[in-house]
């Protein structure tokens, strides 16, 4: 992670200041955790890891259900969609067997069968649905990519203006809690 | 056999894989644990932070997305918690002394060192707690300039200013030292 070389721009000075201490620091005693807390951490990431285990099932049966709604709500939209064209097929027939003259019918046939109603409307939605999710992907990614911690973070600005401050250190902590990798604004970094 | 990246790991720890939990942690324990403890400068808070931090790593290791690089993501996260906790006790100058107290000190080394060892870390106890921050995020974490902003949440050039600003400080401290040393 020490490989950009816009970090090579400090100066060859700044450069070896750092690397001197860097190596002075090398020096230094490398402590780590004692084994207990060791143990400790490993235990905390069994433990979750035996709890999301336990709660997979409902998971997976959440998906399921949700492609199980999809699926039928498909079916009932082409249902709908052909039970619209017998009728109109219908009359068509009848048209057709009053004309008689199977080269009237050919061109209609060719038509529908290029471009089904349905196909086209959902070509027409289709672009659009793209855009919308597009310009959503893109506004999630301005505002940090999560609205309720944003959302939050309005409210913690707020107390932070009238000086709420018992308020607002217990509201942080519960920040934290919930978004521990969400980076605060420079107004609550003090 | 080529090593599996971090982000690799902890998408496996994410999809069941303790193992892979084990390899990550060896991984980070140490140099995590120090960029803590060089902080606060005391073993027992820097144990209790440490464990917060390895806690909230895992409780967000299913919302992890791999094409974030793992190791800012786990510094920023004990970071925050550390800036937390900062924010807790202020003010930052009543701070418990230095106890910080190695594993596994060598009898020999020790006398040689002692004194080096003790002037830099108190050099680097003085730094203000966002000068320290950067520059145990680039020593103790070996994290580049883009990272350590995105860690901090400041720009690249304000971090780079900090860092500019501690190493001089214990750049004079080396100095000082080398002049001791001479005159002894």
């Amino acid at each position: 992670m020490t490989s950009d070389p816009r970090d090579q721009q400090s100066g060859p000075e700044f450069e070896q200041d750092l690397e001197a201490v860097r190596s002075a620091w090398s020096g230094l005693e490398q402590t780590n955790p004692p084994d207990l807390l060791n143990q400790a951490v490993l235990n905390t990431a069994r433990r979750k890891l035996n709890a999301r285990r336990k709660s997979r099932p409902l998971r997976w049966l959440g998906g399921f259900a949700t492609a199980t709604v999809i699926v039928l709500a498909l079916t009932i939209v082409i249902q709908q969609d052909e039970q619209q064209s017998i009728p109109t097929l219908k009359k068509t027939d009848g048209f057709m067997l009053e004309q008689a003259t199977p080269e009237a019918s050919e061109p209609r046939m060719k038509r529908s069968a290029a471009a089904p109603p349905v196909a086209a409307s959902d070509t027409a939605v289709l672009p659009v649905a793209e855009e919308m999710s597009d310009s959503l992907a893109e506004s999630e990614e301005a505002t940090g990519g999560n609205p309720e911690a944003e959302a939050w973070i309005e409210r913690l600005l707020l107390l932070r203006n009238t000086q709420q401050d018992e308020k607002l250190v217990q509201e942080l902590a519960a920040f934290r809690e919930a978004f521990p990798d969400y980076s605060l604004p420079p107004e609550l970094q003090d | 056999m080529r090593e599996r990246s971090d982000e690799t790991l902890m998408k496996a720890y994410a999809n069941g894989s303790m193992e892979a939990f084990e390899l990550l942690y060896s991984r980070h324990r140490g140099p995590l644990y120090r960029y803590i403890l060089r902080q606060v400068n005391d073993a027992a808070t820097a144990n209790d932070l440490f464990q917060g931090s390895w806690e909230k790593i895992i409780k967000a290791s299913g919302s992890y997305q791999p094409s974030a690089p793992f190791r800012a993501w786990m510094y920023r996260i004990a970071h925050n918690h550390v800036m937390d906790y900062f924010r807790r006790i202020r003010p930052i100058s009543e701070l418990p002394p230095d106890q910080v107290e190695a594993d596994n000190p060598t009898p020999e080394k020790q006398l040689l060192d002692e004194q080096r060892s003790s002037d830099l870390r108190a050099a680097v106890k003085q730094l203000p707690v966002e000068q320290k921050d950067v520059l145990l995020l680039k020593l103790e974490a070996g994290l580049d300039l883009q990272a350590i902003a995105d860690v901090t949440g400041v720009n690249r050039e304000t971090a780079k200013s900090r860092l500019r600003y501690a190493v001089g400080k214990l750049k004079i401290t080396l100095r000082e030292e080398q002049t001791d040393s001479c005159n002894d």
